[in-house]
């Protein structure tokens, strides 16, 4: 029932999808290859899904591949991600959150080449300094390109003014009381208020994907 | 209601052994000391009667003679002597008929019974006669003296044993204090050694159904945890069909059955989570409680700004803690569901991690509904919603932070602000 649902969605979507329903098939399936991504459900009826990962990566298929599971123990989760996952999803999930983890991932994918840093609905491009949150697109200046890159680099980690300051000046440079501040208002104009989120007291963060 | 005392039955036993042993003891010490009587008494009288004749005639009579201060007069031998069928001698108290047969006899002269030796020589006969009273007497001292170190330690005994109780049962203490000190999802068996050897047994036992009830308790988390895991794929397949239906059709539908299955969905979850932690502790680290509070903040931002709610951060002291940090994460994260929970739109979050009269506390106030009154006393039961129904949630949020809080030593309180202003109030304090 899972996979008629999302292969319909995906389908809508626009993207083309190969539906196997079991262990061999699924082997039969990494082995043809061709994919950007997999979507593998870790409780296969004939087949445990880790396995079928480890294998995969073990012969030097290196296709994306976003675990699905109703196990969301730490250790079958860290389990995952070390063996070769690029993400992983606890059921049950809306499918609008699936999506957006796909498209996060084969992003990543992409990004690796072309340096960009990518979060849930902001990028931000480390050659043109251009900034992109929920459809609009700027070039930043170095202080406010230094202050995005601090936030992205650890998506839903908050940073202290301190934190801020200490990565946009450099040793020796003053530091103007009300800078960051006037970074943020002017970051948020360019791509919109929700790129940056305020948390009063402790600091700033970027939402995590 | 409990039985009987072991030292009052010990003692009891104690106290009936020893009177029986002293009864036995004082009978045969009167028998024994009757016939040693007898004999030797017997014995006496014979002499006397051999050694008496005429001739003690001539001297005073024994009663004439003033009797001795210690002596009693019942104790007197009484002497007659017949010569010839006429009497030369007699003693007060006997009569002065000559018995017919010779040797022993028992008689009642006066009123009282008396042992005779009666001798005869030619033409004189004599009888040497005592009280039996005295023979008596003499037996009953001797029952007496036996029974008397035995009377002595019927007291003694009870020192004794109530000693001895007193340390055996005192080894029992230290089983009690672990018992009562037991908490219940303590696994350990109960130390065996100390035990004494017929209370090791009745420990045996406690141990196998201490065993016994960890594994019903273990089988009954591993239930409730694989049911949760099942219903995941089971609501990931409704979520899947839910959400290729068309967004137009029927949408008030729609959106109904989307907001029951998250609330499904988050009721598996906490049903996991609190099936976990009725389980074994997860591996405890050393915790700096202002970073793990700021990342969970870092966690409800999206959702604080998605509810245009100000969430505000106030941190002026440090406080660590040893505790596994996904559990220390889920408290803090609790307490913050709920307050953005149940804070409206344009609200206000503050959270705090200060110090109180020496103790770090961690404090989240909102500007939510507040809780309605008498609801303070079942507002961690599981399943208890204190809140308006419109507000989604499972009642389970509460009832894992305690549990957690119980965990590690942790004061956990959830109530009205004091500071004028309508919203919840929710503390942790650390031991300092």
């Amino acid at each position: 029932m899972i996979g008629d649902g999302l292969r319909r969605s995906l389908s809508t979507e626009g993207y083309a999808v190969d539906w196997v329903r079991d262990g061999e098939g699924a082997e039969a399936a990494l082995r043809a290859g061709g994919h950007a991504l997999v979507l593998l459900d870790l409780g296969l009826p004939d087949a445990d899904g880790l396995n079928l990962l480890r294998s995969a990566r073990m012969v030097g298929n290196d296709v994306a591949v976003l675990i699905l599971t109703a196990r969301d123990g730490l250790d079958s989760r860290v389990a995952g991600l070390d063996l070769g996952a690029d993400d992983y999803l606890v059921k049950p999930f809306e499918t609008r959150e699936l999506l957006a983890r796909m498209r996060a991932v084969l992003r990543r994918r992409a990004g690796r080449a072309s340096a960009r840093l990518i979060t849930a609905d902001t990028e931000l491009d480390m050659e043109s300094h251009a900034l992109t949150h929920a459809g609009a697109t700027a070039v930043l200046s170095a202080r406010e390109y230094a202050l995005m890159h601090a936030l992205m680099e650890r998506p839903g980690r908050i940073l202290s003014r301190a934190e801020i300051e200490e990565r946009i000046y450099g040793w020796g440079e003053e530091v103007e009381s009300n800078a960051v501040d006037a970074l943020i208002l002017s970051i948020r104009r360019k791509v919109g208020k929700g790129v940056i989120l305020n948390l009063r007291g402790a600091g700033w963060m970027v939402a995590k994907p | 209601m409990s039985g009987a005392s072991l030292r009052r039955t010990a003692l009891g036993w104690m106290t009936a052994l020893l009177a029986g042993i002293g009864i036995a003891a004082m009978l045969a010490a009167y028998l024994l000391a009757r016939g040693e009587a007898a004999d030797f008494l017997d014995g006496q009288l014979r002499q006397v009667a051999l050694n008496a004749g005429p001739g003690l005639v001539d001297g005073r009579s024994a009663a004439q003679a003033p009797p001795a201060a210690d002596e009693d007069p019942e104790d007197q031998i009484a002497v007659t002597i017949w010569q010839d069928g006429r009497i030369l001698r007699n003693d007060p108290g006997v009569d002065m008929r000559r018995p017919e047969r010779l040797g022993y006899a028992e008689a009642v002269m006066g009123g009282e019974t008396w042992r005779t030796y009666t001798r005869a020589a030619g033409p004189v006969t004599v009888r040497v006669a005592q009280r039996d009273v005295v023979r008596s007497e003499f037996a009953r001292n001797a029952a007496l003296g036996a029974v008397t170190p035995l009377l002595l330690l019927v007291p003694l005994s009870w020192l004794v044993v109530g000693w001895a109780m007193n340390r055996v049962l005192g080894r029992l203490d230290v089983l009690v204090g672990d018992l009562a000190g037991r908490s219940v999802s303590a696994t350990t068996p109960l130390p065996t050694q100390d035990v004494p050897v017929e209370v090791a047994p009745l420990v045996g036992a406690m141990n196998g159904l201490i065993g016994r009830l960890q594994a019903a308790l273990d089988a009954q988390r591993r239930f409730v945890a694989d049911a949760a895991h099942e219903l995941r794929t089971p609501l990931a397949a409704m979520q899947a069909q839910l959400d290729v239906l068309p967004a137009s059709d029927m949408s008030g539908s729609r959106d109904a059955l989307a907001e029951g299955l998250r609330r499904a969905s988050r009721l598996v979850d906490q049903l996991l989570r609190l099936a976990r932690l009725d389980g074994q502790e997860g591996a405890a680290e050393r915790l700096d409680l202002a970073a793990v509070l700021i990342d969970c903040v870092g966690d409800h931002a999206v959702l604080a700004q998605a509810k245009e709610i100000d969430l505000g951060v106030a941190i002026t002291a440090s406080a660590t803690l040893h505790a596994p940090a996904d559990e220390i994460r889920t408290l803090i994260a609790t307490l913050l569901d709920n307050a953005l929970r149940y804070t409206p739109a344009g609200g206000e979050v503050e959270v705090s991690l200060g110090r109180e009269a020496g103790m770090p506390v961690l404090a989240v106030h909102d500007t939510g509904c507040g809780l309605p009154p008498g609801s303070e006393a079942r507002l961690f039961d599981r399943f208890y919603r204190a809140a308006p129904p419109d507000i989604e949630g499972t009642g389970l949020g509460l009832a894992i932070a305690r549990h957690i809080a119980e965990r590690h030593g942790l004061g956990l309180t959830v109530e009205n602000r004091r500071d004028g202003r309508r919203g919840v109030l929710a503390r942790i304090v650390l031991p300092a």
